[in-house]
């Protein structure tokens, strides 16, 4: 599981990450009691400033989605809101949906457009 | 750089030679001009100081240009059963280039100043601690200069936590605070035995207390910082690399930081000894830790270790492929 920033991009570093880690606890993708990496380990391996870092964990701490303890780290919080499957299920069509208008304005076929989904899907 | 054969130094050539003759026209004025031969002593010191200085210079130099052999590499290698790619070869060979430049540095430094502060003090004594200490310090430093995995044009990192126990046994991780804890418990005492009234050199005393906390600090702050040096995401054989890079690095520090606390311990342990009055018991035990430490210290250094899966992450398709 990793997480990415785009330095370019207009939305904050923190907010992005908040909304990767919020969307893969919403999925079930990060269980209750999983450690996140410490704040400084993930500032580091983004080469962001730790405050960017703490600020994104404050805002998941106070949605409810993670607990922070002295000496014990962050974990994603027992209980945490997790997204029902059919909530799932609509926001990938969603974002496929996005892809697919962006795949057909490039002049892409159906078949490049697959692949190019595939390997970023390839672990 | 001119060379002579065998990619030796013209330079440290040129230095031996002469220190040779120093030490050669000394022995002639002592058989032949033995009233000379004091004076003769002592303005000979500074040359010879000065010139092994300039051989540790050109050995350094010498060293920092010469290439990694392959033996290195694949003993490395051999120890995390790291798979040595087109991917990750300049990385560890990098990482072995600049801790064997700043290790041998720091003991070429610590030479000279150990045959140059024993002169000063009309011995030609060469202490193996200080020896170690200069070389340990080399270590430091070199782990402050590894370069860390460049980041990508997005930037991506693993969501698992690094643990230090992915990188070494945990009874290393705990080596370091454990000595140290040893070393505070022998202060305590001879600070007990000097409020009770006993001889104890308080100089000595508080000296090798201070150096030992100095070296649990530096070697704690210095495991973290290897520990939470930079990882973005790249190509698999590249960070496995990276973690076999980190793993070293903690393997020397923990078994050069606990030696070097201990010598400082057994400093202690001498200054009880010489406030009982000679206790044989102490100096038997200290003498046993300062021979016995250092091959410990070497074993924990060396150690194979491989990696825990745990610390593995994915690729990513933009990551950079090198470091």
């Amino acid at each position: 599981m990793i997480v990415e920033v785009d330095t370019d991009s207009a939305v904050p570093p923190y907010e992005q990450i908040r909304q990767q880690l919020a969307t893969m606890i919403g999925a079930g993708v990060l269980d209750a009691g999983t450690h996140l990496p410490p704040i400084r380990q993930l500032a580091a391996d983004l080469g962001l400033a730790t405050n960017t870092v703490a600020r994104a964990y404050r805002e998941l701490e106070s949605e409810g989605l993670v607990v922070s303890r002295v000496r014990h780290g962050t974990t994603v919080a027992e209980g945490a809101p997790g997204l029902p499957r059919a909530e799932v299920r609509r926001r990938l069509a969603e974002a496929a949906h996005t892809y697919a208008a962006t795949a057909r304005q490039l002049g892409v076929d159906a078949n490049e457009a697959v692949a190019a989904v595939r390997r970023e899907l390839e672990p | 750089m001119r060379m002579l054969r065998y990619n030796v130094p013209m330079p440290m050539v040129v230095a031996v030679l002469a220190a040779a003759m120093a030490a050669a026209l000394l022995l002639v004025i002592r058989v032949f001009s033995p009233e000379m031969f004091a004076i003769a002593f002592l303005l000979g010191i500074p040359v010879i100081v000065g010139i092994l200085a300039l051989v540790l210079w050109w050995l350094v130099d010498f060293i920092e240009v010469a290439p990694v052999s392959r033996d290195r590499l694949e003993r490395f290698a051999r120890r995390h059963d790291l798979e040595v790619t087109a991917n990750n070869g300049a990385q560890v060979i990098r990482y072995l280039a600049t801790t064997r430049r700043w290790r041998s540095a720091g003991l070429a430094v610590s030479l000279v100043l150990a045959v140059g502060w024993g002169v000063v003090g009309g011995t030609y004594r060469l202490d193996f601690l200080t020896l170690f200490a200069g070389w340990f310090v080399g270590a430091l430093i070199a782990e402050a200069r590894i370069d860390h995995l460049t980041y990508g044009r997005r930037r991506a990192a693993s969501l698992v936590p690094r643990r230090p126990t992915a990188y070494l046994p945990s009874f290393f991780w705990s080596l370091v605070p454990i000595v140290g804890g040893l070393a505070a418990l022998t202060a305590v005492a001879c600070a007990v035995l000097s409020a009770r009234g006993w001889p104890v050199a308080p100089g000595r005393a508080i000296g090798w207390g201070l150096a030992a906390a100095a070296v649990v600090v530096a070697v704690r702050r210095m495991q973290l910082h290897v520990l939470r040096r930079p990882q973005p995401v790249a190509a698999p054989d590249v960070l496995a690399a990276d973690d076999a890079i980190r793993s070293r690095s903690l393997h020397v520090l923990a078994g050069g930081g606990a030696t070097l606390i201990v010598f400082c311990a057994s400093g202690l342990l001498a200054t009880i000894s010489a406030a009982l009055g000679g206790n044989h018991d102490l100096d038997t035990l200290g003498q046993l830790v300062v021979f016995a430490m250092p091959l410990y210290g070497w074993s924990v250094a060396v150690r194979r270790w491989r990696i825990g899966p745990a610390s593995r992450v994915g690729p990513a398709k933009d990551a950079p492929a090198g470091a």
